[in-house]
């Protein structure tokens, strides 16, 4: 009894030393998320402290201690990445248009700054006069000096400040100069800082201890929705799409980043540029990954059978098929890029030609699917070798005693039972290459590109890699593109796995 | 009952435990919590190689910019550099940023601030760095060193032809004497490959003054098709191996081609194969030289630094520290680079860094903004490839193909000129 209690204290003290350890890990994640006006992030982690207290410190709720841990994951690692790509496919989100709209207006009043003609500067020193952070401004060519104070700027008579051994003024009555560090700390306040000369023209700090005269060339109006150049008259309205355009369809960026829930998933269809090679990637991906589960089906089939029957070296035979498996495939790929090259590639050696096979879409394919069915045969190997030994032998007895040949047993009895057994493997292997980002990227690529003709998708692009490169594969990115390519994506890998669920009637027997 | 007794005691101890957990939670956070008023940092990203060196130089520094500490963050590579770089807008991002003048482009989407030249940033920095580091008429960034080419000649070959046309003859003839498989190799793909197809009478862009002429595209010019024909084709409309741009490099530095361009990163590798080479500009055709991509790397004060409060430390630092004389003979010092700082540069005396000075003397800038864009399909440099492709491996009609690329060329450049 007293070593129960004992046990059971140890338990209290061990959960409660590492449910502390926990709460003060997320606890400062929350802070630290807060602090950095992460607010979304700063709540949901927040949510999860109390949660996680909530779970383990009170009794009850057996199950969910469990399930608690795995639920959080998969909605941090699973959910959330699936609803913000949903999301993000829903905005104009691209290269110039990744911003906020109001981050996106300062950014552009900011382009607006116009220096004077003769592009005056002045020697700042910044301070605290009457209550205000102020600045005493030296000309750098002309040596005259103003007070920047309660957004004026005020010519000072010569006498009236003192000035530094580099002849800069730094003090009249009343002034207090900041150090560079106090300055520093003020740093938001004094970016913000303009002092009139005129009714246009303002001095604007452009270091802490260097001020430049500027205009304001842009001016918005109505709403924020129109932005006029007033250097040349020009006139940018709000297109809808995230942008400021003229009439003549010249943009101004940056833009920002525009909800238009069904313009991504639109374009694919309706744009001609993308069209084209949306449907190409879309024929090929489908393509790929049924004539790959289909010749890598029958090849594993085909050595299972072949080994099935009792012949010398069996075991050797088997061990060394399941070598491509065991080898990292990223290894392998990379291997078998080198031998098909061109100039130097071993397969070129031994057929003894020159042939080009990246720069061939026809042979390029050909590539792609000679390598991955040389990955993955191994795994239709084991698997028609374990459902062939699952297959009673009564079956084929039967059908001997009734006169049937081997191959009418293999046609008509063997390889049905076969289907039915392994159907679900195989939905599941489509899936998984309608993914295989790693056989394409490592080997071609994706290509050949033949941009002349127009192509802006390679022959052996798959949709992941089309996506992979939508999003990033060139200086002009289209995050949202991608994310609708995404979405399409998972639906379609999603349906095909709720079917293959259903197939091997995983949720009923659950 | 029992039971319920001690479920109630539990209960109590899991209360207590509620509030040691809170309590030890609050240690902990005020233990480890910044302190809110920790001096300002200025937070500086730079790729494997000049991130060391800037750490050596700025590192800690309080002196540069009075008021803030300088940390410098060096990446595992370029490319580890542009991927946190572009994830940056969703997770916050350096106060400046160090790199090639493709990061410009970060304009485009608000990522970087305009800067003010002061009178000495604009003696002092050359009139086509501030140009390669513009986007939509204003500068974002300083030039740090210049990022050019060179032709690399083997001297075993004997002494580098005047002329272009010379080369090829002289390819020729080591060819069928077996000595070589390739005349030049831009090393750097179709960006390197730029002196050669200028020196063939190609290129991108014409211009109107400083600035791109985006109405003349020059990719399928009269001159260029007829010499692509006579000079990088056989009789027979195959490529004649002269120019190669596509994984030739380990050919050159086994000494089985003439030449090949490429720029100071490849000093070493170059002089480690054992290669005697001497470096020029690639010769033009009949005289002159080719025109090769003179780019800069640069400086960028992000548009997170104006967020984390330290906008005017960052570019006091990037004006007054990385486009100054002064820091840039430190950075050479550091780095070997030639200073893009005219007033540094004038102290450089290493004669290769002179040699691609000399080389940089005959360039083009390169206006990203028109050779990125891809408004027509693809851009500049994936256009250029097929160019390449079709021509000299396919074996595709020279006209067509150039034509068609000006095509594609023509839409691009037209939708930079206005701003899109």
């Amino acid at each position: 009894m007293n070593t129960f209690s004992k046990r059971g204290l140890l338990a209290q003290v061990t959960k409660i030393a590492l449910l502390s350890l926990v709460t003060a890990l997320f606890g400062y994640m929350t802070y630290v998320a807060f602090i950095a006006n992460e607010f979304v992030i700063g709540s949901v982690l927040l949510v999860l402290t109390v949660l996680i207290n909530v779970v383990y410190v009170l009794p009850r709720r057996a199950p969910l201690k469990f399930l608690f841990p795995g639920t959080v994951l998969l909605v941090i690692f699973v959910v959330s990445p699936i609803v913000y790509t949903v999301v993000m496919s829903g905005f104009v989100y691209k290269t110039g248009n990744e911003i906020e709209k109001d981050q996106a207006l300062v950014q552009i009043l900011e382009t607006g700054l116009t220096p004077d003609d003769s592009s005056t500067t002045y020697d700042m020193v910044l301070g605290e006069f009457q209550g205000r952070t102020s600045a005493l401004l030296t000309n750098q060519v002309t040596g005259e000096v103003l007070l920047g104070s309660d957004g004026k700027a005020t010519a000072l008579a010569v006498g009236t400040y003192g000035l530094n051994s580099l002849g800069v003024a730094d003090s009249i009555d009343g002034f207090t100069a900041l150090t560079n560090d106090a300055a520093a700390q003020k740093e938001e306040e004094i970016v913000k800082l303009q002092f009139a000369l005129s009714n246009e023209q303002y001095v604007k700090a452009e270091a802490l201890d260097v001020a430049a005269l500027y205009f304001q060339s842009y001016k918005l109006t109505e709403g924020n929705s129109v932005l006029t150049d007033t250097i040349n008259g020009i006139a940018y309205k709000d297109n809808g799409q995230g942008n400021f355009v003229t009439a003549n369809g010249e943009y101004l960026f940056p833009g920002w980043r525009a909800l238009s829930p069904l313009e991504n998933y639109s374009s694919l269809i309706l744009n001609p540029v993308l069209r084209g090679p949306f449907v190409s990637v879309f024929t090929w991906t489908i393509a790929f990954s049924l004539i790959t589960v289909i010749t890598m089906f029958a090849a594993g089939l085909a050595l299972a059978i072949a080994l099935d029957k009792k012949i010398r070296f069996r075991n050797f035979y088997r061990s060394i098929l399941i070598l491509p498996y065991a080898i990292p495939s990223f290894m392998s790929i990379l291997i078998w890029n080198g031998m098909f090259n061109r100039e130097f590639g071993a397969v070129n050696q031994l057929i003894g030609m020159q042939v080009d096979w990246y720069n061939d879409p026809f042979l390029a394919k050909l590539v792609i699917l000679i390598v991955n069915l040389w990955l993955g045969f191994p795994y239709f190997y084991l698997i028609s070798s374990g459902a062939l030994q699952a297959l009673s032998g009564e079956i084929e007895e039967a059908a001997q005693l009734d006169g049937a040949k081997g191959s009418q047993i293999f046609r008509l009895i063997k390889l049905p039972l076969l289907l039915q057994i392994l159907s679900p493997l195989l939905i599941a292997s489509f899936a998984f290459n309608f993914n295989n980002f790693n056989i394409v990227y490592l080997l071609t690529a994706g290509g050949p590109t033949d941009v002349l003709a127009g192509e802006t998708a390679g022959a052996t692009d798959i949709l992941i890699t089309y996506a992979y490169k939508t999003a990033f594969g060139s200086a002009e990115q289209n995050l949202g593109l991608a994310s609708a390519i995404s979405v399409i994506m998972f639906l379609i890998v999603g349906l095909l796995s709720m079917w293959s669920l259903r197939r091997s009637k995983v949720l009923e027997e659950i | 009952m029992e039971n319920f007794a001690r479920k109630v005691k539990l209960v109590k101890i899991s209360k207590r435990g509620i509030v040691a957990a809170i309590a030890t939670a609050g240690l902990l956070i005020s233990g480890v919590a910044p302190a809110v008023a920790a001096p300002k940092t200025i937070i500086v990203w730079a790729d494997e190689t000049r991130g060391p060196q800037l750490k050596s130089l700025i590192n800690g520094n309080i002196s540069i910019a009075p008021g803030y500490k300088i940390i410098v963050k060096s990446f595992a590579s370029l490319t580890a550099l542009q991927s946190a770089w572009d994830k940056a807008s969703a997770a916050g991002g350096p106060d400046v940023l160090t790199g090639p003048a493709s990061f410009t482009i970060g304009a485009k989407s608000g990522k970087l601030v305009p800067l003010t030249y002061s009178a000495t940033n604009k003696s002092q920095l050359p009139l086509a760095s501030q140009q390669a580091l513009s986007y939509n008429k204003k500068v974002y960034g300083v030039a740090l060193d210049v990022d050019t080419t060179a032709m690399y000649w083997n001297t075993k070959f004997g002494t580098a032809p005047k002329t272009l046309a010379a080369m090829v003859e002289l390819y020729k003839t080591k060819k069928a004497a077996g000595e070589v498989t390739g005349g030049i190799c831009a090393i750097d793909g179709t960006w390197g490959s730029h002196p050669i197809l200028t020196a063939l009478g190609g290129g991108a862009f014409g211009y109107k003054g400083t600035t791109p002429d985006a109405a003349k595209v020059l990719v399928n010019s009269a001159a260029f098709k007829a010499n692509v024909k006579e000079y990088l084709l056989d009789s027979t409309g195959k490529s004649n191996g002269f120019f190669k741009w596509d994984g030739c490099a380990d050919d050159f530095k086994a000494g089985k081609m003439l030449a090949a361009n490429s720029g100071a990163w490849n000093l070493d590798s170059v002089t480690n194969a054992g290669v005697k080479f001497t470096l020029q500009p690639v010769p033009g055709l009949t005289g002159g030289a080719g025109q090769q991509w003179v780019n800069y790397s640069g400086a960028f004060v992000t548009a997170y630094a104006a967020k984390h409060g330290v906008e005017l430390g960052a570019k006091k630092l990037v004006l007054n520290w990385f486009a100054s004389k002064a820091g840039q003979v430190q950075m050479y010092a550091a780095s070997d680079r030639p200073p893009a700082n005219v007033s540094a540069a004038a102290t450089v005396n290493a004669a290769n860094t002179k040699a691609f000075a000399k080389a940089a003397a005959t360039g083009t800038p390169q206006f990203s903004a028109y050779l990125d864009n891809k408004t027509g399909g693809s851009n500049w440099y994936d256009v250029l490839g097929s160019v390449y492709t079709n021509i000299l491996v396919k074996g595709d009609p020279v006209d067509k193909t150039l034509d068609d690329a000006a095509a594609i060329l023509k839409k691009n450049f037209a939708a930079a000129a206005t701003g899109k």
